[in-house]
């Protein structure tokens, strides 16, 4: 076992025995090849089922926004420096208030998917040693990001005219079969009632066909631009292969671009839609 | 409205197809500025179908989205100037709302020049009429919107 | 008896000549580091290894499709049925674990009402099935739910990957018997039973699953709020991947969608892992937390259909099991009641 599921162990049985969490949400050994699995553990004697290695993919703050962690008081998370991030865009919209989450951070050199590739998340990772915690496990990892790892996975379509762009993703969304696991596994599709599922009006359609596709596609990327942290959960549990973080990679350097701002740094400032200036682009309007 | 618009509404290049735009335009503002045009006997092409909301503060991508589904070749926006919202700030918010949507429908193929947002005051009656008249004439020498019209027959 | 034996290269050669009569073509091929089940693809693609992505479920009960249109014609509503375009349809080099799906769903879509939409491309699609020699994948659990890696239930046609590259072929059905000719055009030899038998026993001893399921119903049975469910399901985040990769689940949605006079109604995939699919319009959601509708996913695989339909709703093929994203494996959760049955608890 090494260091660091031990001292996740060890933390985790702490804050449940003395109450400093009612419980701690962290990964264990899966079942299926070298998969790890998201697991809610209530005392020590389950805290000691908690693991940390490079199969820990799954983003644990999605479990934040649904039962049985909605409604507790006090929670513990175990947590990557690329969860977190996904957590200060939950703090800053004030959808989970910070002094109910303890995080038990740990430093992290990068995860592999389930084909053993290393994601691109982690080639550009500036976060190897989380910043914002309650407790760190793990020695200092020095970041090391690859400055090109994003730009090269936008870069064909970048080279696309417009029609060929279209033809990409209608291919692909035509693929698209509703499951939602995009939008269950994000931590910050947290809609209540997500606007697929609102038929007064009905302004999604719900067919898998391409037209429900195009829509339900579109405006998923476009409810996140600006609060993506790109920690690659949806991408990861499509079932159907679609290249969604290349739309949410090319929003997140729009946003960038138009606003200077990127998501998941700080907690204290204003998401980009949420505000304005007045000399904000004007270029394009007549 | 499937089997309907293609009998109405041929392919590029056939005879009888005419653009459809769609202009969601600020009541405050824009609104007006199209009554004042329309007051003041100026023409401009028939094509487009204006819907009114409150201000552009109101606008959802959803209604872009909703309307190419529909058939709409070309979809302009239009509200008041920055600074002169009848709720003070509704178009400043709609301005970044704008900017990120362009970029994604962009990203995803859509021919941004269907897609034109503008700020026409209550007094620019000849500045709607312009922009009307450019827009549809952008419009049909584009052609209909294929890339939109092929997911209508689903 | 001996068996036709073809070689494993001439089977896209049958393939063709199935297209080249108008058949359409189902197979497995390579899609980036996956395998999918892809109609109008070329034969020389198909994989002969790997459990496909998705079932071929799609190809028999799609997962969106028209049922009825209504016109404004004058004052009056016009009500026209739509019937699907069912092809002529080959799918080739199924799983077995994919063909037997097919009679295990077909009472369903013929029990209250005769579904014409499954029935009519039932009646119009053969399938040739390749039995695994290995198990595709860790996640098989066939043998679990009575069927084998060399199941023939469901096929047409069942094809034994026998040694030296060559396919061992039973024709089983009238339709499969049907294509015999053909098959018998690319004849090399002939296999004989022992062949056979081997196949059959490497490829059930190849499966990490193993595990017999038959006390799973009983239990359930007497089970309902036991607090398994809270513990297993609590890491399920409530998407439809394990129902739409299932090639048994068959729940649907009805949506009308309607234009300016012209409206379709469809059918669309559901599941019952999504937070409203139980909601009723008085707002009381019967199922309205993760873990009840997770113990509903089960109940209704391995003890209300096996009570209305004699068989369990799951052929073992493993695929909620690997693609479910949080690892909330279906073999562990049924795998775990059987063994909480056999001690009594």
């Amino acid at each position: 076992m090494t260091e660091r599921s031990r001292l996740i162990r060890e933390i985790a049985a702490r804050w449940l025995a003395d109450g400093t969490v009612e419980a701690v949400v962290g990964w264990e050994q899966g079942t299926y090849r070298d998969k790890t699995a998201p697991v809610i553990v209530r005392t020590p004697e389950e805290a000691q089922r908690l693991v940390f290695n490079e199969r820990c993919t799954n983003n644990l703050v999605a479990y934040l926004k649904r039962e049985p962690l909605k409604s507790m008081a006090a929670v513990g998370i175990v947590a990557k420096g690329c969860d977190i991030k996904s957590l200060v865009g939950l703090i800053q919209e004030s959808q989970v208030g910070r002094e109910k989450v303890k995080i038990l951070a740990v430093t992290c050199p990068g995860v592999k998917d389930a084909r053993g590739t290393v994601p691109i998340k982690c080639q550009a990772c500036e976060v190897n040693t989380p910043t914002l915690f309650d407790e760190l496990v793990g020695e200092k990892i020095e970041a090391r990001p690859d400055p090109q790892a994003r730009s090269r996975s936008l870069a064909e379509l970048e080279a696309m005219s417009p029609q060929e762009r279209f033809r990409f993703w209608r291919k692909e969304f035509d693929k698209c079969i509703r499951c939602y696991a995009c939008r269950q596994a994000c931590p910050l599709c947290i809609c209540t009632r997500c606007i697929a599922e609102k038929n007064q009006p009905q302004w999604i359609e719900t067919s898998p066909h391409p037209r429900g596709n195009f829509a339900w596609n579109l405006i998923r990327a476009y409810h996140l631009a600006g609060r993506c942290v790109e920690c690659e959960a949806c991408e990861a549990a499509c079932p159907v292969n679609i290249p969604l973080m290349l739309l949410n990679r090319t929003m997140a350097d729009e946003i960038k671009h138009l606003f200077g701002y990127e998501a998941g740094k700080d907690p204290a400032v204003q998401p980009p839609l949420r505000t304005f200036q007045l000399d904000d682009d004007n270029s394009f309007i007549l | 409205m499937v089997e309907a618009a293609q009998e109405r509404v041929p392919a590029t290049g056939q005879q009888g197809w005419e653009p459809r735009i769609v202009a969601f335009i600020c009541n405050w503002c824009t609104y007006t500025g199209a009554d004042l045009a329309g007051t003041s006997r100026l023409k401009y092409p028939p094509h487009v179908r204006v819907i009114k909301i409150p201000c552009t503060g109101r606008f959802d991508p959803l209604f872009m989205i909703k309307a190419f589904e529909k058939g709409a070749d070309g979809v302009l926006v239009s509200g008041c100037h920055p600074g002169d919202c009848h709720y003070t700030a509704g178009n400043y918010n709609a301005r970044r709302k704008f900017s990120v949507f362009r970029t994604l429908l962009g990203w995803t193929g859509v021919d941004l020049d269907r897609v034109w947002f503008s700020w026409i005051s209550a007094a620019e009656g000849v500045k709607w009429v312009d922009t009307i008249t450019r827009f549809t004439e952008v419009i049909r020498q584009k052609g209909p919107f294929v890339g939109y019209r092929e997911m209508m027959d689903d | 008896m001996p068996y036709l034996a073809i070689d494993v290269d001439d089977l896209p050669k049958v393939a063709e000549e199935l297209a080249a009569r108008g058949t359409r073509l189902v197979m497995p091929v390579r899609e980036g580091a996956d395998v999918f089940y892809r109609q109008g693809v070329t034969p020389s693609e198909m994989v002969f290894s790997g459990l496909p992505k998705n079932s071929i479920k799609e190809f028999l009960f799609p997962k969106s499709e028209r049922i009825l249109r209504y016109r404004y014609v004058g004052n009056e509503v016009a009500l026209e049925d739509v019937l699907p375009e069912a092809e002529e349809t080959a799918i080739v080099c199924a799983r077995p674990c994919d063909a037997a799906s097919i009679p295990v769903v077909a009472p369903l879509w013929n029990w209250d009402y005769e579904d014409v939409f499954f029935n009519m491309r039932r009646a119009r699609t053969i399938v040739i099935t390749l039995a695994c020699a290995q198990a595709p994948d860790e996640a098989c659990f066939c043998t679990s739910v009575g069927l084998a890696p060399h199941s023939d239930k469901g096929s047409d046609v069942l094809l034994y990957p026998v040694c030296e590259g060559r396919l061992a072929c039973c024709f089983l059905t009238d339709a499969g018997k049907g294509l015999e000719p053909l098959f018998a055009r690319y004849k090399k030899g002939e296999a004989g039973d022992d062949e056979i038998e081997a196949v059959k026993r490497s490829g059930e001893a190849s499966l990490a699953h193993r595990r017999r399921l038959d006390k799973v119903r009983a239990w359930l049975e007497a089970h309902f709020e036991d607090p398994l469910w809270e513990q297993k399901a609590s890491r399920c985040i409530g998407c439809g991947t394990c129902t739409f990769v299932c090639p048994t689940c068959h729940c649907f949605d009805i949506q009308d969608e309607s234009g300016f006079d012209t409206g379709y109604r469809r059918k669309n995939w559901d599941a019952c892992q999504f937070s409203l699919f139980t909601l009723h319009t008085s707002g009381h959601n019967p199922r309205d937390t993760q873990p009840k509708r997770y113990r509903q996913r089960i109940y209704h695989k391995y003890a209300i259909y096996p009570e209305k339909f004699g068989t369990v709703l799951c052929t073992g093929c493993g695929r909620c099991v690997a693609y479910c994203p949080v690892n909330l494996s279906l073999y562990d959760v049924v795998a775990a009641i059987q063994e909480r049955a056999e001690k009594g608890e």
